[in-house]
């Protein structure tokens, strides 16, 4: 076996070593390349920049153990930004799994930044029913809720007093990895309400969201990327930040891999010609 | 039971309630029927619930069946769902979701697992990315190419290579992608509302459980 059929055949054993190794690496010596920020992380940051300060804003915290470490570095850095802003947020979940999540990051950095549960946000947990869910949220919060997650009814919190339906809410954004929950906060706010709609989403689901930016989604934050571009932003550098050099690392390396591995194929096309 | 119990009253529910939730959405109507139809909605959130608890029942009727007859190699599983299927309800039921033990236990298991299984899968699609990026033909070679263009484009490092990878990267995500995403949305948008059309006409029965070739006859 010559060398370049052994770089065609690299043991996955040998790979996997070679991505551990270099998503470790910058963990203890970060490299710092400079990001560039993309238009629909912008286009996120702009929608909230333009909303008036104390805008409410609905956030479907959809986030599971899959995803959290992808998508809570930008979701933290927006709910600072808006908390900044002095908005007030609505945390709900259409996936089960979120409320757990919201008690562990978005309180966390609304407790940081001395807001106060029931007049600055209120977290009301899970809904069911994925689109109808958010439908009946929008027409009346109180159909779908009658407490907030910790028991306390909706009557008794200041900020679910004033807030009862789309009409009062000023910005929709979804965090999380459902594709149809994804299209379904476009179809059930956006289209009817002409409400704003955000999503922070997983690399994967990208390409399925970009055909609505930058009209039914005004911002995006796409992946590990987009959150590290959002906390450049909001100039709150995070763990997003320093993940973007393990990422630049690994990839890079999977380019190299990828590039020696196809030296064979390449020899290939251009001997015996191109074919379909 | 007769026909009409079967097909035709549940199929004219379906259309009385599918066309007057579609009336509401689409013109403006006083409060009092929007109400109606915001209620109508809700119905439907409390249906999934139901539905949600009915697929518990029949999860666990399969399980337990399997760990009467200790199916070799597949009990034990069943016995883990089964004892899950219990124990994070009764959790809720006796010191709610949002005590410490039920978030001790949900972060032991669910989070912890959760995380590292997918953790894994990186090095998994890492491994398999390479295995099936080859440009054996002009299409694979597309493919390929696109794919490490967008990596470039997501990675710091395509621009400290070369100014020219994240604009090709933005150019593929931002153009190509989206048309043809678009294409394949608005078709399939088309699609549903044919199909949504057939179903508020009773020519489309299979949520009533009835198959295509099932007449209307008897």
């Amino acid at each position: 076996m010559n060398i370049t059929e052994r770089l065609d055949k690299l043991p996955t054993w040998f790979l996997n070593l070679v991505f551990l190794i270099l998503l470790v690496i910058p963990m203890f010596q970060p490299i710092g390349l400079p990001i560039q920020i993309n238009e629909m992380t912008r286009g996120a940051y702009r929608t909230i920049e333009e909303l008036p300060e104390g805008s409410v804003a609905i956030i479907d915290y959809s986030v599971g153990p899959a995803n959290i470490l992808d998508l809570a570095s930008g979701a933290d850095a927006m709910i600072y930004h808006m908390f900044k802003r002095n908005f007030k947020l609505i945390f709900i979940s259409s996936a089960a799994d979120g409320p757990m999540f919201v008690e562990k990051y978005p309180v966390n950095v609304a407790e940081k930044l001395g807001k106060v549960y029931g007049i600055d946000y209120v977290h009301l947990g899970y809904f069911a029913g994925a689109e109808m869910g958010i439908a009946a949220v929008m027409n009346d919060i109180g159909t779908e809720y009658e407490n907030d997650y910790h028991g306390t009814s909706l009557n008794e919190i200041s900020l679910t007093q004033e807030v009862k339906n789309h009409e009062q809410i000023n910005l929709a954004i979804y965090i999380g990895g459902g594709a149809d929950t994804m299209i379904s906060w476009i179809r059930q706010v956006n289209t009817p309400y002409n409400i704003p709609v955000v999503q922070v989403v997983g690399g994967t689901m990208i390409a399925q969201v970009t055909p609505y930016f930058p009209t039914q989604v005004s911002g995006i934050l796409a992946s590990l990327q987009g959150s590290a571009e959002y906390e450049l932003l909001v100039k709150r550098p995070g763990k997003a930040i320093g993940g973007m050099d393990s990422l630049s690392l690994v990839y890079g390396a999977f380019i190299l891999f990828v590039l020696l591995g196809n030296i064979n194929q390449i020899k290939a096309l251009l001997s015996k010609g191109v074919r379909k | 039971m007769s026909n009409t119990i079967r097909r035709m009253i549940p199929t004219i529910i379906t259309f009385l309630i599918g066309m007057f939730t579609i009336f509401v959405y689409y013109i403006e109507v006083p409060s009092s029927i929007s109400d109606g139809s915001s209620t109508i909605i809700s119905w439907g959130t409390i249906i999934v619930a139901l539905a949600t608890g009915y697929g518990t029942i029949i999860l666990l009727r399969n399980h337990v069946r399997k760990i009467q007859t200790r199916q070799p190699g597949e009990w034990i599983y069943s016995l883990t769902i089964a004892v899950t299927i219990f124990v994070f309800p009764l959790l809720y039921f006796i010191a709610g979701d949002t005590s410490s033990i039920y978030k001790l236990i949900y972060d032991l298991t669910i989070s912890n697992i959760g995380l590292a299984v997918y953790a894994i899968v990186f090095f998994s699609l890492a491994t398999s990315s390479y295995k099936a990026f080859r440009a054996r033909n002009v299409n694979s070679t597309i493919l390929l190419l696109a794919g490490l263009f967008v990596m470039l484009q997501i990675a710091p490092i395509g621009a400290a290579i070369w100014g020219g990878f994240p604009i090709l990267g933005n150019w593929i995500l931002n153009v190509p992608t989206p048309g043809a995403f678009r294409g394949i949305n608005i078709a399939a948008a088309f699609g549903l509302i044919a199909i949504g059309f057939r179903t508020l006409l009773g020519y489309d029965r299979g949520h009533l459980g009835i198959s295509e070739g099932e007449g209307m006859e008897d």
